[in-house]
């Protein structure tokens, strides 16, 4: 094949670039380069020595600049590895309207709601009929705090084709914040028709309750108890919602459940305990309490933590000694000042000694 | 040189060879094995087996106490692909083999690398050793160094939990992606060692927490009910116990992290609950990270440091492990550092290195007590390409490069050490409760020669004046004392006596308390030139090590290794049975032409 002027222009453009970089600049040709670089004149070897330091130069300062500039892609705003990734993966394929919403999703979890809302936006605009836009974007909003948005959305969202655990959970917490529990129960319901967990079954027991529901609260959990292996938090609500109810006997007989299973059993004791003196049984009430409190010294002398230490200060209280509780609830408060429930307890303490 | 016994092996392998051709039935529409058979939610008594197969088929296990009495069987009639056979009424602390398959079919077992190690009571004072491994499923060259690091590291000494951190399987967690990312790259452990693991942000692409499907909570059997702990209604986080550690399991991804969720209320009740010596908690997104992510921009690390940090805090937490960031880094002892940003001003308990050889153990009072400190590690660099600088303040030690960590416990010592994916330890500290020794060294892999001199050292804590010096050819089970009594000074020069052993121990006790004592975590190897072939050797691994330089590919156990160093190699004895397998395959066909 003979050369083309397309070749005949590349060769020469090739043979031009390597005279101007060829500090020899003696012959016209590669041959001819070559030859010449073959002379071994002290000139030309310091010459071509020069050539190939600026050679070592240039590859260092490129490598350089290159691991410069992956340091920076790194240490971007966004550490998230996996924001950087699809930053690159969006820049070659700008019309993928999955990698937008994968994006989105993470820039809403780290809480860049304005990215993550642009991203959504780009992604609607290559793909108006997509639904998961609408949750996402749904869902981003509410993050955002703009909950009358999020919550038409949603809406928007669940009217248009397959319903969505998390579509309902949040469209019910919205309501729940509203205080429309009878819409917000059915939202938590139909969550819970597709994922059976025991946030969900409590926030529908939360409604039920909240609408005086308290049979329906009931038959709730223990349904979320037989589904989900005895979660404990929801024998806890169980035993609070029956408490609440009157039902004393059923409260402790679903604390009487557990009981046998457990090696630190005062918090559960002192738990009964409320169920005996609701009941007016009080003889049996500070039985239980008396244990409590006994298991709970036991306790402290091995392993003498804020929550052996705070069950020892609810005994103690619970037996009339509130002075003796209020010491052990302050050595709590100031060794863990985020324990919600110590400081809940000292504000009990502290009102009911002072009379108020 | 082709000799008589050579052709008498062409000859065998040949007929051997031809039954099989001849006599086995057409194997081609049984089942396969899709992932071998690995362990989950070992307990003192009981333990799943679990194994996918490419058909649904039935489900057998048979399980005894050598590989050749496998005389208990248990048996599921439901056709599944994934098979989870559960095993109960078992032994504690107690060593079973097993094989899986279907009625009539053998899919894997039989032998000396399938076998499992029940619990010890809960409570037990035992020692044992966990791998502690995140962000590992990339399918890197790394990720294979790292495996293979912790398979040389250990030897025999081959850990009995395998603690994942998440991003189990890059980069969605899907089922093909667990299956050769994570089952296939560790099959050879996972089939002795149960995996105890949290889900990752990877492995929350596939799956999801609230409903508990997708292929993270197919892959495992997790207990939502009590391993030790409190039931917390679901396999997104749980507890367990072994030995005298209860460990924590969070989800960080994927399941909510406010205070009025269910996963923190039922933290309190479980932390609370526990009556063992050592917390240890794990989840994916770290507290505290100048890695790969920033703890103080991050929500899921901000969050799982506000909301939770407090409650473990308050319970005695003693170790959190977790990932996410790609890199290692350890804090100092420490307590209260919930803010965000993070400030160490104030919260830093002990801010010395934890080494044992160092400025010493980090120390804590006996039994639980909550705000004394605990010591944060980011293990998040089990593969996954590891950069950034480091350099959190609250950290001691930062190393941006792929590793795993070995923890040991023996009663009130733990230690962990970072092995770079090279084999290199980089970092370890210790923590001691009360009085306590800790032998640093030798402390597993080390070969020492009879007639050299060899400092033992140890640190300790309380008060101990005297120790008596020992040492053990036999794991332990029996010692010869070096010394009796010696200042506790923290080393003693012992000359190498001539015994041959693999599995030694060095023990050091307090001679006024022999209830005060440490030993080696790992064996280390004892060598005589003079002393007879196997005086005092234990046997080797003896079934227990796990393949380590030829891990990566063949997966020999341990038993055919040692085939490989005696005076037939296996490449040269396999290739007359190869020969007469093909000349058998070649034979059969023939005649099915024939006929």
């Amino acid at each position: 094949m003979s050369s083309g002027p397309l070749h005949a222009s590349i060769s020469s453009a090739f043979k031009r670039m390597l005279l101007r970089a060829d500090p020899l600049r003696h012959d016209e040709t590669l041959r001819g380069w070559w030859n010449h670089a073959s002379v071994r004149s002290r000139e030309a070897e310091r010459d071509r020595s020069r050539f190939m330091s600026k050679v070592f130069l240039s590859c260092v300062i490129f490598i350089t600049a290159w691991m410069m500039d992956v340091a920076a892609a790194h240490a971007h705003e966004h550490v998230n590895v996996q924001v950087v990734r699809l930053d690159a993966k969006i820049q070659k394929n700008p019309q993928d309207v999955t990698l937008y919403l994968e994006r989105a999703l993470l820039l809403r979890r780290e809480g860049q709601y304005a990215r993550a809302l642009a991203d959504l936006a780009q992604a609607q605009k290559l793909d108006p009929q997509r639904r998961e836009i609408v949750l996402e974007k749904g869902l981003t909003l509410y993050a955002k705090g703009e909950a009358r948005a999020a919550e038409a959305l949603i809406s928007e969202y669940l009217a248009s084709g397959l319903p969505s655990a998390k579509a309902f959970e949040v469209r019910g917490a919205i309501r729940e914040q509203r205080k429309q529990f009878v819409e917000a129960r059915d939202d938590y319901a139909n969550a819970l028709k597709l994922r059976p967990d025991p946030d969900l079954f409590l926030a529908r027991g939360r409604m039920d309750e909240a609408l005086g529901h308290g049979e329906d609260a009931v038959r709730g959990y223990e349904e979320g108890l037989r589904l989900l292996s005895g979660a404990v938090v929801l024998r806890l609500a169980l035993v609070r919602v029956e408490h609440k109810q009157g039902h004393y006997d059923r409260a402790i007989a679903a604390i009487d459940e557990i009981l046998p299973s457990l090696v630190f059993k005062a918090d559960w004791l002192l738990l009964r305990a409320e169920q005996h003196a609701a009941a007016a049984r009080p003889a049996k009430a500070r039985q239980d309490r008396e244990e409590a409190l006994r298991e709970a010294e036991t306790r402290l002398l091995a392993r003498a933590t804020d929550f052996a230490r705070l069950t020892r200060a609810k005994a103690l209280y619970a037996l009339g000694r509130a002075r003796e509780a209020l010491a052990d609830v302050e050595i709590v408060v100031a060794h863990a000042p985020k324990l919600d429930e110590a400081h809940n307890l000292l504000t009990e303490i502290r009102r009911s000694l002072s009379g108020k | 040189m082709f000799v008589m016994k050579d052709a008498i092996r062409f000859v065998l392998g040949g007929a051997v060879a031809l039954g099989v051709a001849v006599f086995v039935p057409d194997m081609a529409h049984a089942e396969t094995l899709v992932r071998a058979p690995y362990l989950q939610s070992t307990s003192h008594d009981s333990t799943y087996i679990v194994w996918t197969t490419d058909v649904d088929t039935s489900s057998e296990v048979h399980f005894g106490p050598t590989p050749f009495q496998l005389k208990q069987v248990v048996t599921s009639e439901q056709a599944t692909t994934q098979h989870e056979v559960k095993i109960s009424g078992l032994t504690p602390n107690t060593k079973y083999y097993y094989s899986v398959g279907s009625p009539g079919q053998r899919l894997a077992g039989s032998d000396w690398d399938h076998y499992f190690q029940t619990n010890p009571m809960p409570g037990t004072r035992a020692k044992f050793r966990a791998w502690v491994l995140g962000d590992s499923g990339d399918g890197s060259m790394r990720q294979t160094a790292v495996r293979d690091a912790m398979a040389n590291f250990v030897g025999a000494d081959r850990p009995q939990l395998f603690l994942h951190l998440g991003d189990i399987a890059y980069f969605s967690g899907t089922t093909t992606e667990f299956t050769n990312l994570f089952f296939g790259a560790y099959a050879k452990i996972l089939r002795n060692t149960p995996c105890w693991p949290t889900m990752g942000n990877h492995e929350g692409v596939s799956s999801d927490s609230g409903t508990q499907v997708g292929p993270y909570y197919t892959a495992f059997v997790l207990p939502k009910g009590s391993a030790g702990g409190i039931p917390s209604g679901t396999e997104a986080y749980y507890s367990f116990d072994y030995a005298n550690v209860h460990f924590i399991v969070l989800d960080s991804h994927d399941s909510p992290r406010s205070p009025a969720g269910a996963m923190l209320n039922w933290l309190k009740v479980d932390i609370a609950a526990t009556n063992q010596d050592w917390i240890i908690a794990y989840w994916h997104h770290p507290p505290y990270s100048k890695g790969t992510h920033n703890s103080d921009l991050e929500i899921e690390l901000i969050e799982m440091r506000k909301n939770v940090l407090p409650i473990l805090e308050a319970g005695g937490v003693d170790l959190v492990l977790t990932g996410h960031s790609h890199g290692y880094e350890r804090s100092f002892l420490l307590d209260g550092a919930y803010d965000t940003p993070t400030t160490a001003m104030g919260h830093i308990v002990d801010s010395g290195d934890g080494k044992p050889l160092g400025n010493g153990p980090y120390v804590k009072s006996a039994g639980i007590n909550p705000h004394e400190g605990a010591v944060y590690v980011v293990a998040g660099h089990g593969g996954a390409l590891p950069f950034g600088t480091g350099g959190h303040p609250v950290m001691y030690f930062s190393e941006m490069d792929n590793g795993s960590c070995l923890l040991d416990v023996q009663e009130n010592r733990l230690s962990l050490i970072n092995l770079r994916w090279d084999g290199m330890v980089t970092d370890r500290f210790a923590l001691i409760k009360g009085t306590g020794i800790m032998v640093a060294h030798p402390d597993g892999q080390e070969v020492l020669q009879d007639g050299s001199t060899f400092d033992i050292r140890w640190a300790s804590a309380g008060s101990i004046s005297n120790v008596k010096v020992e040492y053990s050819t036999d794991s332990g089970k029996s010692y010869t004392t070096i010394v009796s009594s010696t200042p506790n000074t923290g080393s003693y020069t012992w000359t190498v006596p001539a015994v041959n052993s693999n599995t030694a121990l060095v023990r050091v006790s307090n001679v006024a308390d022999a209830t005060v004592y440490d030993e080696s975590n790992a064996g280390f190897r004892l060598v005589s030139s003079t002393a007879p072939a196997g005086s005092g050797a234990s046997g080797g691994a003896g079934g227990q090590g796990l393949e380590g330089t030829n891990s990566g590919g063949n997966g020999l156990s341990p038993e055919t290794a040692s085939c490989e160093v005696g005076s037939v190699g296996m490449q040269e004895a396999a290739i007359p049975w190869a020969l007469g397998l093909i000349f058998a395959i070649l034979w059969r066909r023939s005649n099915k032409m024939v006929t």
